[in-house]
């Protein structure tokens, strides 16, 4: 009875606040922080879904965001087809969509099941095949959640060494995790958000043990 | 800030998206059943042939006269109709594409407003045959019929940006529209004719103050040598440019909002 009268109230509240920073070529920035810090929101404001309420944000260069690797397909249509409808929404041409399909069927390891409905597939396989398409392009920002969910060993392996080709390859690197040994091995400056503020920025490792401090104070004030 | 005509001309020059989406949309709707695509054809067919005929009968018209009548009318509602009720939940149904920074939301409208069409031409040809064996069709309609066409398909796409934008806002605004298409297809006159409500008596005001009307008469009324009111012409003219005026600022004021909403 109470969910019919009570519904959830919207409210206005301030997420990010007073977060400034610079990333040139060769930067790779992860971001750590508890949960509900504001990791996902700050990332969505530098894919350019959120618009800051003040402040700016400037980009230059092509972008790609890879924050929702396995939503947005068609359930009813092929695996082909859900390339395509993927790849024309990432920005792609018609003619750079024929050269996309071959190489991500190849990478996700699903040539054969091409002409199958996506519905028919695994969460695993699903997975694979949105990871393929959305690191199918180079592009010279990247902005990461974490992303690796599923998918056996095998793929886990072979993914991330595609990710460390393409972040090879990108100019800046912005990345989400609460993995510290991708993020060691990925990047070299960190930013640590605690109530959507910046609570330390510099270099990875000194990030990663300010957070790891951050973490041990927050238990043991719980004890 | 964003400006609407900026996006509609990218929209425009970058159709890969909407009309790959729209047509994936179609085509994946009747996969699985055993007539496929034919279930394109068949509703208009039924629709305008069978209705048609049973309420020219029910009304003493002559079914040639009374089912292009039908028939031009019904499409054409159909094809607001679809138009402004997808529009009301589209943003919120693309809505991992806007979380991904998708930020042109006039691709998802232009992806209804594709596939309305895409029915309206299909049906096309159950229209020709009807309009061919019509004892009143006008050349000179038939010439007027592009450019009409060309003025309702403006109207429905600003009505789908704005609903776009108050159907992301507001969950209501699709039930709501539900409800009034209900009316609204009474209120038009499809299954009568529009003298059936003349100018001056109440039902004859409460015809005139529904868009739809308007806006099916303004390519109806010339194909079939039906007579067209001034009062039309000038509501389409105020309609078309107020309704671009509100729906560019509205675009510009809260598109930025929409990730928030959905």
């Amino acid at each position: 009875m109470r969910a019919a009268v009570e519904p959830p109230r919207r409210e206005f509240r301030t997420i990010i606040d007073d977060v400034n920073f610079k990333a040139l070529e060769g930067d790779r920035i992860g971001i750590v922080g508890r949960n509900g810090a504001g990791k996902s929101t700050l990332l969505r404001m530098l894919a350019g879904a959120y618009e800051p309420t003040s402040g700016w944000l400037e980009v230059a260069g092509t972008k790609q965001a890879l924050l929702n690797i396995s939503l947005g397909f068609n359930n009813e249509a092929t695996l082909r087809e859900n390339i395509y409808l993927r790849g024309t929404a990432m920005g792609l041409r018609a003619a750079q969509l024929m050269e996309l399909v071959e190489p991500v069927l190849e990478f996700a390891e699903l040539r054969e099941k091409a002409g199958h409905r996506l519905k028919t597939l695994s969460s695993g396989q699903r997975m694979r095949l949105g990871f393929a398409i959305a690191t199918a392009v180079q592009h010279d920002i990247m902005v990461m959640d974490e992303w690796i969910g599923a998918g056996d060993a095998s793929f886990i392996k072979k993914a991330k060494e595609r990710m460390a080709g393409r972040v090879d390859g990108a100019k800046i690197v912005v990345l989400a995790s609460h993995n510290f040994q991708l993020m060691k091995d990925v990047c070299n400056k960190g930013i640590l958000l605690e109530r959507g503020r910046v609570m330390h920025m510099g270099d990875i490792h000194e990030t990663l043990k300010e957070y790891e401090v951050l973490l041990k104070n927050h238990a043991s004030a719980d004890v | 800030m964003t400006a609407l005509s900026d996006h509609i001309r990218k929209s425009l020059r970058e159709p890969e998206f909407w009309a790959y989406s729209g047509w994936l949309d179609i085509v994946t709707k009747y996969r699985r059943s055993k007539l496929g695509l034919a279930w394109l054809v068949i509703p208009p067919l039924i629709y305008v042939g069978g209705v048609g005929y049973y309420f020219a009968r029910l009304q003493g018209m002559s079914p040639l006269h009374f089912i292009p009548h039908l028939g031009v009318g019904y499409l054409l509602f159909r094809l607001l109709m679809t138009v402004i009720m997808d529009s009301a939940n589209v943003l919120p149904a693309n809505a991992s594409f806007i979380l991904d920074g998708h930020s042109r939301l006039t691709d998802f409208v232009f992806r209804v407003v594709a596939k309305g069409l895409f029915y309206f031409f299909t049906a096309l040809p159950v229209l020709v045959v009807s309009l061919v064996l019509s004892p009143d069709i006008q050349i000179a309609g038939v010439a007027t019929f592009i450019p009409s066409l060309f003025l309702l398909v403006i109207n429905a796409l600003w009505m789908g940006i704005l609903i776009s934008l108050l159907g992301a806002r507001f969950p209501d605004i699709h039930e709501l529209m539900a409800s009034l298409f209900i009316f609204g297809f009474i209120l038009t006159p499809i299954l009568w004719t529009a003298s059936a409500a003349p100018a001056g008596t109440i039902h004859g005001t409460f015809m005139r103050l529904n868009p739809l009307y308007h806006l099916i008469e303004v390519v109806r009324a010339p194909l079939l040598g039906e007579p067209l009111e001034m009062t039309t012409l000038i509501y389409v003219s105020i309609l078309t440019v107020g309704g671009w005026l509100a729906t560019s600022y509205f675009y510009r004021r809260y598109a930025r909002f929409v990730p928030l909403w959905v």
